[in-house]
């Protein structure tokens, strides 16, 4: 775990991620053959979901992973202007903790998605790109506010 | 693990900040060693307790091994 305390670490981490989340949502976008992947019916009675859908089918999530990269790009800066010496060990064994509170949620949402996908797959593919969106932005959210504070 | 960090910094007059620039690590980690949430590295627990001019034994309470 010695590996990250250089902050060089952290925003690798943090961009590659990043690259990733906003590829999908900037290459999917009006993408017909993700399109076709959609609820076409309004299947649920729900202007939640049915506004998301469309929101998904109209392309506009591109603009999210906009948002993904401008907050990765606002925090790499910070980590680069403020983050001047390496990270002591009390702040790598918190970097530590937060990975494998992450690695394992991310596990336990594989078998999540199955059943979701096979019990019903009626706006399966809306209720993943929720749940990344909210995963990733949350992640940056909360990452922006630790740079800007220590 | 219980210590007397707090005690001999605020005996130095010294914050927490500055104790943790004269050991080299964050602010965060003094707090956090101060109020037992987190147990030091060997070689941060013998930096401490050179500063304070002790043995590492002396600063920090060794009552029974959690390693059993």
């Amino acid at each position: 775990m010695s590996i990250l305390k250089h902050p060089a670490v952290n925003i690798l981490f943090i961009s590659f991620m990043s690259a990733i989340y906003s590829f999908i949502f900037i290459f999917t976008a009006g993408h017909m053959e993700f399109a076709s992947m959609l609820s076409h019916s309004k299947t649920l009675n729900s202007a939640f979901w049915n506004g998301w859908s469309d929101f998904l089918k109209s392309g506009n999530m591109k603009f999210i992973g906009y948002l993904i990269i401008g907050l990765t790009v606002v925090i790499v800066v910070f980590i680069l202007l403020k983050r001047t010496k390496q990270y002591d060990e009390y702040q790598v064994s918190i970097l530590a903790k937060s990975l494998l509170v992450a690695g394992i949620l991310s596990i336990l949402m594989i078998p999540f998605l199955l059943i979701m996908l096979l019990s019903d797959p009626n706006y399966s593919t809306e209720t993943i790109f929720l749940f990344a969106m909210i995963q990733w932005v949350g992640v940056l959210v909360s990452y922006l506010f630790f740079v800007v504070r220590f | 693990m219980k210590n007397k960090v707090k005690q001999l910094r605020e005996q130095l007059g010294l914050t927490q900040a500055q104790l943790g620039q004269k050991v080299k690590v964050s602010r965060q980690a003094i707090n956090a060693i101060e109020k037992n949430k987190f147990d030091p590295s060997i070689w941060l627990a013998y930096d401490l307790a050179n500063f304070f001019n002790m043995t590492i034994e002396e600063l920090f309470e060794f009552e029974e091994s959690e390693r059993k």
